[in-house]
Order: structure tokens, then C-alpha cells, then sequence
């Protein structure tokens, strides 16, 4: 089922560990582009908007991050479904260090959110659906953190994680539509301010790149954590100690 | 746009100036965590493989 | 397999009576906070009537988290949970027969008690009844989420408030219908779409709360 040339590459921890330093390089200098331009971009070159003047250069930090924090939550569920279906170690790995980066950038769209609403809405926070979103994202990150913490460090660690994070996932579309739903109906007459407008390419191009680097940014933390989780299981594996032992010498 | 435009931000300077501060703190922390992260798996298999040698 | 499933809910529910305190305790917990909101609010009716829904569901969702913590704790030190996960039925139905008599026990007093509070807290008699009629479709779905997540902590020994902490998240969407259904029924709108969501909720998660369980049981028990 598995196809063999992501078995060759990916699959066993020795062969991800030596794919991903090949790996890295590219990613670290594709999210420099990409995160070179969209900086320029977005606090240079767009022009300020009619409507919100210069505050509206927050979106290109807190569209990407927001983004970002569902995308990598969707990665974290499947490879929890890995764990559960095939029982990929890797995916395990890549399920773990997932939640601890996803969960930074979840923090970043809350409180860049936060920051983005004070000169829009005058207030600190709203209740409008896109925030409580995050925020439920927020808490469904910190409840797989802490229960991989408070889980003894066994074979059933890994398994009960990823049963968390996958019906996280399945109730996610659920939650997201009943907020949605939930804050039409509360709704205040501040919605519409945010309300998207049709957005001039000038100010897209670099929105986009700001997502690419974020997203680049995700890949190449979890290569490099991962990387340290295998290196750490495989502590005792022959593998390691040929890799290392010129390195000590 | 010149550089009192940059630096002012229409008004809007804290706002904005801040979240890009702490979104580049932010990528700081992660990068600096999984760096340190990195040193110590490395020491330890240092340590490791310096205990076996010996035995 | 029919048998073992009625057998099962006949099982539990005469071991939780046995000890007639047991299911009073949520009982009374449910009912003591929401009679808190008043007294810190003050006695304003129509501030009450607004509050209600809000209260009444939360003091539930507090209740069954307090109840559902224990569900599977006692049987995994008596040993009879290794029992179970031997039996040659499938785990996932033997499963749904102990959340549903758990639910029996210790969902259905809150439900029943919902429209003396409902008319405490100055619900008109229809938002009551509409009350009563959130809570009877929606508490299954308050056990059934709680079981996942009893059983994904049930090794581990600390009384904590992690499972809390893993399922209310999950509980939102039940709380957001059921809240509106009451808020609807007060402004005499219809309320079938909101009762009907939370069935739909109901069933679904009749239908997966006790496959995770049970994975999650097996999870804990091949460590």
C-alpha cells in the first residue's frame, strides 16, 4: 500500500534522518525568498488600503499564521491516522513535533488577530468567528500537548495521541460551522468591517509569498525536530553510532 | 515611500511594528528551541557512546 | 450479542445504584451551580431568562465531566476492563451498552431536573420544555465524547482536570445548538433545526465515540 520510493526516503528513521539533511538546504533558501519578498512586500511596496490605512499590512502576518496553524493540524492528524492504520513510527514523530510548532503559530494568529482587531473594532478581542476558531484550534493543541506530556513515555503513548488528534480533526469542520453559524446569529454590525474586499494583486503577490515562507518555515523546524526525536529513539541503533563516531573521534 | 512613512505607519505604527516583532520572536523561539533541542540529543549520544566504549 | 448488551446496561446500572449517593452527587452539583448564577447575578428576571440556556447546559457539561471521569477507572483496577477486552464481542458494542447506562445513571437525573431549573431561572414553560428536550437529545453526545477521553486517561493515576481539558473543546458544537434551540423557543421561533442538528450530533457520535473508546482501551491496556 505504502509505495516504495517514500519507503526508500522517508519511511524508516535512519533514511528520513539522512533524506531530510539533504532536504534542508533547499527549504531554508526557498523560505528566505519567499520570506524576504513578502516582508518587502507587505510593509513596503503594497499600497496602504482605503479602507484601514496601514494597519492592514497586520494581514500578512496573521492570514499566513492562522493559515498555517490549520494546515499543520490537518498534517498532525494524518499522520496520526498513519499511527493508528499502518503504525508508522515516523508518522509519530512527525505527529509530535507537528503540535509543538502548530501551536506556536496558532498563538501568533490569536494575538496578531488581537492586535489587528484594537485599531479595527476598538477592541482588545471579538467574538467573530474566525478568532473563536483559532482559539478552539488553540485549545485543541494545548489538550494533544499536555496529554503527551502526562502519558508515561511507552508504545501507547503515540497510539493515544493520535486517536486525540484524529477525532480532533473529525469534530474540527463541526465546531468551525457551528461557530460560523453560531456567530451569524449573535451578530454585531462590526462584521462587515471585516469583511474581505476584492484584493489588488500588489497586495496579494506578497500575502502569498508570506504564506509560502510560513508554511517553509513549518517544514524546516519539523525536519529539524524530527530529526532530534530520531536521534534520540534510535540512541542505540548501530546506524548512529557509525554516524557519530567520527564525528566524537 | 520614505522612511517617516515606514517608520509612522500611517498612525498605526505600535500596531503593526508590533506584530511583526513578535512574529519574528516567534520564529526566533522555534528556531533557537530546536537548535538547543539539537545540541543536547547530540551530547547525549556523545555520552552514550563514550559509556559503551568504555564497558 | 444482544444479550451481552443488555446484560451489560442491567450490570451497571445496578452496581452505580448499589451506592445511592453515587449518582446524586453530579445531581446536585448541577443543581447547586446553577443556583449560583442568580445569587452572583443578581435576581433580575430578564437578565436570568437571557442567561439561562447558557447556564443550565454548562452546569450540565461541568456535571457529566465530573461523572464521566470515573466511568472506566474502577473497572480497570478491578481487573474486569482486561475482561472485557478478551470478551469475543466486539469491544466497541460493549462500549456503547456501558456509556449508555452510564448516561442512564447519571445523564438522565440532569435531564429530568432541567425544567424545575429552567422555570427557576424564569424560562417561559415552552422554553423549558425546550430545555428539557436539548438536554435529553444532547447529554448522550456530553457521555459519549467524555468516554473517549476517560478512556484515553485511564492509566493515569493523578486526579487531574486533563480530561476537561481534552473534551470540551469537542463540546461546543452540542452547547451552541442547545443554548440556541432555548434562545429560540423564548422568541417563539421554530426550534426543530437546532433539535434536529443535535440528533444528527447524537448519532454520529453514537456511532464513533465507541470506537475510539474501545481503540483507546486497547491502546491503554497493551502498553
Amino acid at each position: 500500500m505504502i509505495p516504495q520510493w517514500f519507503k526508500n526516503y522517508f519511511f524508516s528513521l535512519r533514511a528520513f534522518y539522512q533524506t531530510s539533511s539533504l532536504l534542508l538546504p533547499w527549504l531554508i533558501a526557498a523560505f528566505s525568498v519567499c520570506f524576504i519578498y513578502g516582508l518587502a512586500g507587505g510593509l513596503f511596496l503594497a499600497p496602504a488600503d482605503y479602507q484601514q490605512g496601514d494597519a492592514f499590512r497586520i494581514i500578512y502576518v496573521h492570514v499566513p499564521a492562522a493559515l498555517t496553524a490549520m494546515a499543520v493540524y490537518s498534517i498532525m492528524a494524518m499522520s496520526g491516522l498513519m499511527v493508528l492504520v499502518f503504525r508508522m513510527k515516523i508518522a509519530a514523530i512527525c505527529m509530535t513535533c507537528s503540535a509543538q510548532i502548530g501551536v506556536w503559530f496558532t498563538f501568533l494568529a490569536l494575538v496578531t488577530g488581537s492586535i489587528w482587531g484594537k485599531p479595527m473594532w476598538g477592541t482588545w478581542w471579538i467574538w467573530d468567528a474566525r478568532l473563536t476558531s483559532v482559539l478552539v484550534l488553540f485549545f485543541l493543541y494545548l489538550g494533544f500537548i499536555i496529554l503527551h506530556s502526562v502519558l508515561p513515555n511507552n508504545s501507547g503513548r503515540d497510539r493515544a495521541c493520535a486517536i486525540l488528534a484524529v477525532v480532533g480533526v473529525i469534530n474540527l469542520p463541526v465546531i468551525h460551522y457551528s461557530v460560523i453559524w453560531w456567530n451569524t446569529l449573535h451578530q454585531g454590525p462590526t462584521i462587515s468591517k471585516f469583511a474581505r474586499p476584492s484584493i489588488a494583486p500588489a497586495m496579494l503577490h506578497p500575502l502569498l509569498a508570506m504564506i509560502a515562507a510560513f508554511l517553509l518555515f513549518y517544514g524546516i523546524i519539523l525536519l529539524t525536530r524530527m530529526r532530534n526525536e530520531i536521534l534520540l529513539r534510535e540512541i542505540k541503533s548501530q546506524w548512529i553510532k557509525e554516524e557519530f563516531s567520527h564525528e566524537l573521534a | 515611500m520614505n522612511l517617516h512613512d515606514i517608520l509612522h505607519m500611517g498612525g498605526y505604527a505600535a500596531y503593526v511594528w508590533t506584530t511583526y516583532a513578535l512574529t519574528l520572536l516567534v520564529f526566533g523561539i522555534n528556531i533557537f528551541a530546536s537548535l538547543r533541542e539539537k545540541t543536547r540529543a547530540k551530547n547525549k549520544i556523545r555520552q552514550f557512546l563514550m559509556s559503551t566504549n568504555e564497558s | 450479542m444482544l444479550n451481552a448488551f443488555f446484560t451489560i446496561i442491567k450490570h451497571e446500572m445496578l452496581i452505580t445504584l448499589r451506592s445511592a449517593h453515587a449518582w446524586l452527587i453530579p445531581l446536585l452539583f448541577f443543581g447547586m451551580v446553577v443556583c449560583l448564577f442568580p445569587l452572583t447575578l443578581g435576581p433580575d428576571t430578564d437578565v436570568l431568562k437571557k442567561i439561562a440556556p447558557g447556564i443550565v447546559w454548562v452546569a450540565a457539561v461541568l456535571a457529566t465531566l465530573l461523572s464521566i471521569e470515573n466511568i472506566f477507572r474502577a473497572d480497570a483496577e478491578a481487573g474486569y476492563l482486561d475482561l472485557l477486552l478478551l470478551s469475543p464481542q466486539p469491544l466497541a458494542f460493549l462500549m456503547l451498552a456501558k456509556i449508555i447506562s452510564h448516561w442512564l445513571v447519571y445523564g438522565l437525573p440532569l435531564v429530568m431536573l432541567s425544567p424545575l431549573l429552567g422555570m427557576v431561572l424564569q424560562l417561559t414553560p415552552a422554553a423549558s420544555l425546550t430545555l428539557f428536550y436539548s438536554l435529553l437529545i444532547g447529554t448522550p453526545v456530553l457521555s459519549m465524547m467524555g468516554a473517549i477521553g476517560a478512556a484515553l486517561t485511564v492509566n493515569i493515576r493523578q486526579q487531574s482536570l486533563l480530561l476537561p481539558i481534552l473534551i470540551l473543546p469537542l463540546y461546543i458544537p452540542v452547547l451552541i445548538f442547545g443554548t440556541n434551540a432555548v434562545m429560540a423557543a423564548d422568541n417563539n421561533l421554530p426550534v426543530s433545526g437546532d433539535l434536529a442538528l443535535m440528533a444528527a450530533l447524537s448519532l454520529a457520535s453514537m456511532a464513533f465515540a465507541p470506537l475510539f473508546t474501545s481503540l483507546a482501551l486497547r491502546t491503554g491496556a497493551n502498553q
